[in-house]
């Protein structure tokens, strides 16, 4: 039997649509229009070649007209949020380093990448800049306790660029134990950004979680991590989980494959009130995909 | 001199040897061939020779670096060399000197608080019999052991605290912190991780924690930090009006972090009771107690977008995430009881030796 996997990636995004040549200027919350990005599997394969005719889109159960725009050649902001507590001590600070280089690489040159490193406390170790200005090698030291949540945050909470997709891809190997802020603040704050998060979670081959020494605050077991994958989902991103032997820059680089073979839908919302949490549902006509989409935006 | 009595310490640190020089307390290191080499290696007498000058900035940077090694040679060397070291100007100078390498001691003891706590514990042991040498305790002994207190409740041992606790009450069994001490123990149970096998965490036990803090608190000066820690233990009870009510008992005194922590666990309880905007108003009079604290920032920045006021919150996080190293943040070390506070009596502490 021929398994047909949709995999819908969603971004809500608003734009004037009256002025479309200013779709790409505007990723921004307006009253006035909302750009969705789209990427459809098959498979696992990508799906290219769909028109805005291929899609039905509701926004609170009122089917929707929209344009669609093919994402191939869009340049992409990418966030890159990485792990340094002290369980990343060593070798695998080393390694991180070395895939942090392997993931620039697979940049196009007009894509650009900010770096932020978490263990007690975050830090931007480099900000947002296109590939070819990125520092080598980055100046991250492991040590400490696992703010987690708090780095997910800072991540979520920054802003993304007028006219640039923002995918924000989160690598941690540990659990939290610091964060006073928790997967719920991470999946409420999550419906609201602009990004696309993605969380990989590189665990040990026995599946199990590794102790941790440093932090304080009670771990919560791996409860938090349904919230996580709420989270990512509801941005139309995704909780991965890894093999911590596996390469990292393999699963950045389907994240962001997949993503630029995907689609922005464009539209504007018409007969829905404006204020207040906006329900999407997004399909492809005629086809059976199993379609995995960003669940909402918050209208202006 | 043998290598094993000497704490290496990188090039950067050659500077503390030359402000020796220019105070002329190493001029055999001068003469000698050792400030030529790479590491350059500082005698653990000279290093006290500074830090009992006054320099103690340069001292506690040297002995984090060094930290990085091994601190064990330090502790043999203090302990073979310090009581001479004391008595080797006379009498009148003998108490300060005692006091500059307890003191001393206890920053190495810091610095190896992650890496090398047993090593630390020794060393504190032994700083400890020092200070308890002379007949009477005096107030600058007994900051001493408030600082002792501190770092062992910093590396959560719960037993070299009974040991030390033992001690202090010999010297000064009024001491009102002996009692939020021994509270802390009974915290400890609560925060205990692991707790079963599947790391699970099933909420702690408040019913111990709770009445050795309100006993901690019969104590006038207590009163600040019990109401802080039963404030925090009533929130994650979900009891978010008693929590709010202790919190409130927390008015700004010497302690900044206190006030830091009642006010972001205030603005979460207030968060948890839908008052976003007095939440809002909490967060940010945390950051005025620490400003730049990553977490009231992360909290004040998460509520302000939560309620559609992006701009504030995006700049609030671009900045934080700028600071590079970010400010010290009391909630990171909120589990560590009055290690909070170390920093504080060390000042005092030099302050005795000036």
């Amino acid at each position: 039997m021929t398994r047909v996997m949709g995999i819908l990636v969603v971004l809500a995004v608003m734009w004037p649509a009256t002025d479309f040549s200013r779709v790409h200027q505007t990723f921004r919350s307006s009253a006035h229009g909302v750009g969705v990005t789209v990427s459809v599997r098959n498979r696992n394969a990508p799906v290219g070649g769909l028109s805005a005719a291929d899609f039905e889109l509701t926004d609170n159960t009122v089917p929707q007209t929209v344009t669609a725009i093919a994402l191939e050649t869009t340049p992409l902001d990418v966030t890159l949020v990485l792990d340094a507590s002290g369980s990343m001590a060593g070798g695998a600070i080393e390694a991180m380093r070395k895939d942090v280089r392997t993931i620039t690489g697979l940049l196009r040159p007009d894509d650009r990448l900010r770096v932020v490193s978490f263990a007690a406390r975050a830090i931007e170790v480099q900000p947002m800049q296109l590939r070819g200005e990125t520092v080598s090698p980055l100046p991250i030291e492991a040590a400490g306790a696992t703010a987690f949540f708090h780095g997910l945050i800072a991540a979520l909470l920054q802003p993304s660029a007028p006219g640039r997709p923002h995918v924000i891809v989160v690598i941690s190997d540990g659990a939290d134990n610091l964060s006073l802020l928790d997967g719920t603040d991470v999946r409420e704050l999550a419906r609201r950004s602009d990004a696309i998060l993605h969380v990989v979670r590189r665990q040990q081959r026995s599946g199990n979680v590794r102790l941790i020494l440093w932090g304080w605050f009670p771990f919560t077991g791996l409860a938090g991590l349904s919230d996580v994958r709420e989270a990512a989902e509801a941005t139309g991103g995704r909780l991965l989980s890894e093999d911590v032997s596996r390469p990292l820059p393999e699963a950045f680089k389907r994240t962001i494959d997949e993503f630029r073979a995907g689609y922005v839908l464009w539209f504007t919302p018409a007969g829905v009130a404006g204020p207040g949490w906006h329900d999407l549902t997004v399909k492809v006509k005629g086809r059976n995909y199993d379609i995995h989409a960003r669940r909402g935006y918050f209208g202006g | 001199m043998p290598a094993a009595d000497t704490l290496a310490v990188d090039m950067a640190s050659r500077r503390i040897l030359v402000i020796a020089l220019l105070l002329g307390a190493l001029a055999p290191v001068a003469a000698g061939p050792r400030a030529t080499q790479d590491p350059v290696n500082v005698t653990v007498t000279e290093m006290l020779e500074l830090y009992d000058l006054g320099e103690f900035e340069i001292v506690r940077d040297a002995v984090r670096n060094a930290s990085r090694g091994d601190l064990s040679v330090v502790l043999t060397a203090l302990k073979r060399d310090a009581d001479a070291w004391i008595r080797a100007d006379g009498d009148a100078p003998r108490g300060r000197r005692r006091l500059a390498a307890g003191v001393f001691a206890l920053e190495v003891a810091d610095a190896a608080l992650d890496g090398q706590w047993l090593d630390a514990l020794d060393l504190l042991e032994w700083a400890c019999g020092l200070m308890r040498s002379q007949p009477r305790g005096s107030e600058i002994e007994r900051t001493f052991h408030l600082a002792g207190i501190a770092l062992i409740e910093g590396a959560r041992d719960l037993r070299a605290l009974d040991g030390h606790l033992i001690h202090v009450k010999a010297r000064f069994p009024d001491e009102p912190r002996i009692l939020l001490a021994q509270a802390f123990k009974a915290e400890t149970e609560y925060w205990r991780l692991f707790r079963s096998l599947d790391f699970g965490y099933d909420g702690g036990d408040a019913s111990i924690a709770v009445p050795a803090l309100r006993k901690a608190a019969a104590r006038k000066e207590n009163g600040r930090e019990v109401n802080l820690r039963l404030g925090f233990l009533a929130f994650q009870e979900d009891a978010y009006d008693v929590a709010l009510s202790d919190l409130a008992k927390v008015p700004p005194g010497d302690d900044p972090g206190q006030l830091y922590l009642a006010h972001v666990i205030g603005g979460w309880a207030l968060e948890k009771q839908k008052k976003a905007n007095e939440a809002i108003h909490a967060y940010r009079a945390a950051l005025e107690a620490i400003p730049g604290g990553q977490v009231a920032t992360l909290h004040l920045s998460a509520a302000l977008y939560a309620t559609d006021r992006r701009a504030e919150a995006d700049a609030l996080v671009e900045a934080m995430l700028r600071v590079d190293p970010p400010p010290p943040d009391p909630w990171r070390i909120f589990g560590y009881g009055d290690y909070r506070r170390l920093p504080m009596l060390i000042e005092t502490l030099r302050k005795g030796i000036q």
